[in-house]
């Protein structure tokens, strides 16, 4: 009885713990340019102990996976995802992603063409056959919208998505980072907005029991942006980028 | 009968002239990779281009492969919408449906671009997209008379 006790006092103590760092993680003001310090990544996820739920959600490093694993995959998003099919070397999944895809666009848009030869929304691709794993990047081109909203949005895309592949994993993909030119020259555009952003989305991801990928830490240099040298506008890729993309979700899956 | 002959070897003579003319127009190599290569280093390009592979090629334009015998496509980050499309096609007649996938895709890359990023629009509508015999071209770059130049040299 006394050790039973014991457990349940150290499981409240874990609770308050990842309590007050999830506060530790939320976004302040950006900094200076002066002052300039990496951006905090919100990204990181409380340790498996102190956050069950949560670490369930992420996904751990291991032995690279080869190409194979991603046969029963479909990638869908925006146009990072679109970079994604051109310079990967990911060419034996499905993709579907468009310019400037939103989350609400995700449901509404008909700008993937569908296997039957017509146009359709990514939801609709989502559902036309039975996927192993599905990828999902979206979130940059509305990063201006309400947190809640978007949130809110995704998540009952995701419903759609879990109740026509119930059998699948879904991988809910972070925001990926900007340079630091962009993130001090827009306050939508910055790391904290993304911090910000992906901090909801994790938690959204462990709510629906979808695994989280952080691109953040897969792709940002050692300052917490992107390189300056792997974009032009701050926002889109260079071809090495999406390879270094690439070699992360291989080292990276369930 | 001397006119009549006359009249006959001058026909001929500008059938020869005529048939050289139009050989000559139809026959310009092009060594695709020079292009490609001289094209980016012009200073036409604004945006980081890399190159996709023939599966990508036929699935961005969506031409059949067997129209296409040779090609260097090369791709932007998606901030613009340059690109370097370089295709040899197998026969005149596969050049011509390629062309109109080249077209297409000016179009669509206009609307998906006309409020994206809408700076952009005017870049597709300077592009280089033609037919040269079996060759067909789609450039969109910051500056076609640059890319323009490379072609003219090339084609020489």
């Amino acid at each position: 009885m006394i050790m039973i006790l014991s457990l349940l006092q150290q499981s409240a103590c874990s609770s308050s713990i990842s309590t007050a760092k999830a506060s530790e993680n939320q976004p302040g003001a950006s900094p200076s340019a002066d002052t300039a310090a990496p951006p905090a990544s919100a990204s990181v996820p409380p340790s498996a102990s102190e956050s069950p739920e949560v670490s369930k959600t992420d996904v751990p490093e291991k032995t690279a996976a080869d190409d194979s694993y991603f046969s029963d995959a479909a990638f869908a998003g925006n146009s990072l995802v679109d970079g994604f099919r051109l310079f990967s070397g990911l060419s034996g999944c499905a993709y579907y992603a468009a310019t400037s895809m939103t989350v609400a666009g995700a449901s509404s848009k008909a700008a993937i063409k569908l296997d039957n030869g017509q146009m359709g929304t990514i939801v609709q691709a989502l559902s036309q056959k039975p996927f192993g794993k599905i990828y999902i990047l979206l979130g940059i081109n509305e990063i201006g919208s309400n947190t809640s909203a978007f949130i809110d949005q995704y998540g009952k895309m995701l419903d759609t998505i879990i109740a026509a592949q119930p059998n699948c994993k879904i991988y809910v993909m972070s925001l990926t980072p900007v340079s630091r030119t962009k993130s001090e020259s827009s306050d939508t555009y910055s790391m904290s907005r993304i911090n910000e952003y992906n901090t909801a989305l994790h938690k959204l991801a462990a709510d629906k029991a979808c695994y989280y990928l952080d691109l953040v830490s897969a792709l940002a240099g050692p300052d917490g942006y992107l390189p300056a040298d792997e974009t032009t506008d701050g926002v889109h890729f260079a071809p090495k980028t999406y390879q270094k993309w690439c070699a992360y979700l291989k080292t990276h899956y369930v | 009968m001397k006119r009549t002959v006359s009249i006959i070897l001058a026909l001929c003579v500008l059938t020869l002239i005529f048939t050289g003319c139009t050989k000559k127009a139809g026959t310009v190599e092009y060594n695709l990779k020079t292009l490609s290569s001289d094209l980016q280093k012009s200073g036409a390009f604004s945006d980081i281009l890399g190159e996709i592979d023939q599966k990508s090629v036929s699935t961005l334009y969506g031409v059949a492969s067997a129209d296409v015998s040779d090609c260097v496509v090369l791709c932007s980050t998606g901030a613009t919408t340059e690109e370097i499309g370089l295709f040899k096609c197998a026969d005149a007649d596969a050049a011509a449906r390629v062309l109109k996938a080249a077209k297409a895709r000016i179009d669509s890359q206009k609307e998906a671009y006309q409020s994206y990023a809408p700076a952009e629009i005017p870049k597709l509508g300077d592009a280089i997209v033609r037919q040269d015999g079996v060759y067909v071209f789609y450039i969109v770059s910051a500056d076609t008379a640059k890319a323009q130049a490379v072609l003219d040299k090339q084609g020489k």
